[in-house]
């Protein structure tokens, strides 16, 4: 095979192939060593970090539905001493670009957060977790209202000149429009999406499958969802995209650089098989020598609509 | 996993056999010598069937044994995934992450090794029950409850080997008629000592079994290992999904969560917060 270009320039950080894996399907990347180099990826985001550590839901947590999985966790994770004092050393010596990801309940709470890490090297961004919900706003989700979400980002923009990613909720009424919003606010890149809100009951016991009822289902039941939010928000904002949801083959993550994404997120498919990024990195690549082309740079949003299809 | 050296193995492996030994229960083999070289007693893989994504997730399954070049599980025939399984024949390639979770702590050769299975968690003392039949220390005594006689999974190599073996049938077609909590009861009235400082039990089957075993070794003063069971996503930690509730030694009123998969499977009883779990 001919050398296939991988590499993808986003918000700044140089990536030497387009998959990153999704926040919260690799804990701190180190569960991952023994299968394959870290180095390996475009990228590695790891589980939300909070400011303090947040024990998480209790069982049960997850549940295994039709072509996809329901989780809620509950943001389960260390907290942001543990992680910078024990984890982060560790992580350094795998040499993987490392992204990390953030939640609060509080606009100080991501401050602090984005702050504090903003001091540690080898640290390449942030991507921002607004599906939690502000309890100074009665517990709505950040994400899930414009005039919270644009304040957020400005309020963080101020706070670091390191790349600020946002990772959005599908769970709302125009993702478009949130996108527009965290564009406006200074955002670097935007992740699509984040899990849609889902239920399980057993039909034997008449209870919930989840201790907390309601959870985010991911897998490969979501990329039709994920897909179209990725087509129609790439068109609409300047920054790039990373596309997320049910990418489980490289065929999937090329469907998403096609309809836009300039970078991808592989989640629940880790669980199936850990070695999933590498595979699809090399899927990717394969792909591109199939089909003639030298570089990623191809493929992102090289969708072919024909005049007439509904926008 | 523990975030150790401990070697792990993510692989497409053929299948030796799959046969069915008593109705609904399989033995299946699978052959790769690295894998069957690490495994430990108390451990576990995730198998999934690559050519099929329904089910998505794979499924944990003990480590029945482990010998030469193969690798061994056995399971029970209990919905989507184990269906699935069933139907696989020699030669069919299985995906094999593994081995996974703490395994037992073997206990000292001074030390009277007392196992106890419920059902299918006859599964996950088998490869324990097959080294300390080879170690030359005292021989283990193993209580084995089923519901019906035509679960009992045979074991006459163990028993072969030195296994004290001790059955209880919930329709009294062998052995006790009752539980395995039944037969403990039955064998400590028969007289068997049962003293504190030279037995150590390990245990695994259904949570109601683990349950009332839990109550008879805190009464009885015997340090036991349980190996535990949860819904699992993907076995080696990261998706944090199945946590149990403990005791946190330190602020009894606070309870932590662990990973059966990670910190698991097996745990001593006494730091289980056995009224949170369901």
């Amino acid at each position: 095979m001919k050398k296939i270009d991988t590499n993808v320039s986003l918000a700044g950080i140089a990536l030497k192939n387009p998959v990153m894996t999704a926040s919260g399907a690799c804990g701190y990347g180190l569960e991952l060593v023994p299968f394959f180099d870290l180095s390996r990826l475009g990228a590695l985001v790891v589980k939300g970090l909070s400011v303090r550590p947040r024990p998480g839901n209790p069982p049960p947590r997850i549940v295994e539905t039709c072509g996809g999985m329901l989780n809620a966790i509950g943001l389960e994770n260390i907290g942001l001493e543990a992680f910078v004092v024990e984890t982060l050393p560790r992580l350094r010596e795998h040499r993987a670009v490392v992204l990390v990801n953030i939640l609060g309940e509080s606009q100080e709470e991501y401050g602090t957060l984005v702050e504090r890490l903003s001091r540690e090297e080898d640290i390449h961004g942030f991507e921002v977790n607004v599906s939690c919900p502000n309890v100074q706003r009665g517990g709505i989700t950040f994400g899930s209202d414009p005039d919270m979400l644009e304040p957020l980002v400005r309020f963080l923009r101020d706070k670091t000149e390191r790349p600020l990613i946002i990772k959005l909720s599908p769970n709302v009424t125009d993702i478009v429009d949130m996108a527009r919003r965290a564009e406006a606010g200074g955002a670097d890149a935007l992740t699509l999406i984040n899990t849609i809100r889902g239920m399980s009951v057993d039909a034997e016991s008449r209870r919930p499958d989840l201790a907390t009822v309601v959870g985010g289902l991911s897998g490969p039941a979501i990329k039709p969802v994920a897909l179209r939010m990725v087509w129609e928000v790439a068109s609409q904002v300047r920054i790039p995209v990373i596309g997320a949801g049910g990418i489980v083959s490289a065929e999937d993550a090329v469907e998403f650089l096609i309809s836009g994404a300039s970078a991808l997120q592989v989640g629940t498919a880790n669980f199936r098989n850990p070695n999933a990024c590498i595979e699809i990195i090399e899927g990717i690549e394969a792909y591109l020598d199939r089909h003639g082309m030298n570089s990623v740079g191809e493929l992102i949003g090289s969708l072919e609509v024909a005049q007439t299809a509904a926008s | 996993m523990p975030l150790t050296s401990q070697p792990a193995y993510n692989l497409c492996l053929p299948v030796l056999w799959n046969r069915e030994i008593v109705p609904e229960i399989f033995h299946l083999a699978l052959e790769e010598p690295r894998l069957a070289a690490v495994a430990r007693p108390g451990q576990f893989m995730m198998l999934s069937v690559p050519r099929s994504m329904d089910p998505l997730l794979p499924r944990p399954f003990a480590v029945f044994n482990a010998e030469g070049s193969r690798i061994e599980i056995l399971y029970k025939k209990v919905g989507k995934g184990t269906t699935l399984l069933a139907q696989m024949r020699a030669g069919d390639v299985l995906r094999v992450l593994g081995p996974l979770g703490n395994g037992f702590s073997p206990p000292d050769r001074s030390v009277e090794a007392l196992v106890l299975a419920g059902g299918i968690g006859i599964a996950s003392v088998h490869f324990l029950l097959v080294h300390l039949l080879k170690g030359g220390g005292a021989a283990p005594t193993l209580l084995y409850g089923v519901r019906s006689l035509e679960e009992l999974v045979p074991l006459e190599p163990l028993e072969k080997s030195g296994l004290l073996l001790h059955i209880a049938t919930e329709d009294g077609k062998r052995g006790v008629k009752g539980r395995v909590s039944d037969l403990l009861s039955t064998i400590l009235e028969r007289g068997k000592g049962l003293s504190r400082a030279d037995t150590e039990a390990f245990v695994c089957g259904p949570l109601p079994m683990l349950k009332a075993v839990a109550r008879q070794m805190t009464t009885l003063g015997i340090k036991s290992q349980f190996s535990l069971e949860s819904r699992m996503a993907c076995g080696y930690g990261v998706c944090q999904g199945c946590v149990i509730p403990f005791k946190d030694q330190k602020e009894p009123k606070r309870i932590l969560y662990r990973k059966v998969c990670a910190d698991g499977p097996v745990f001593p009883a006494e730091d289980i917060c056995w009224e949170a779990i369901r």
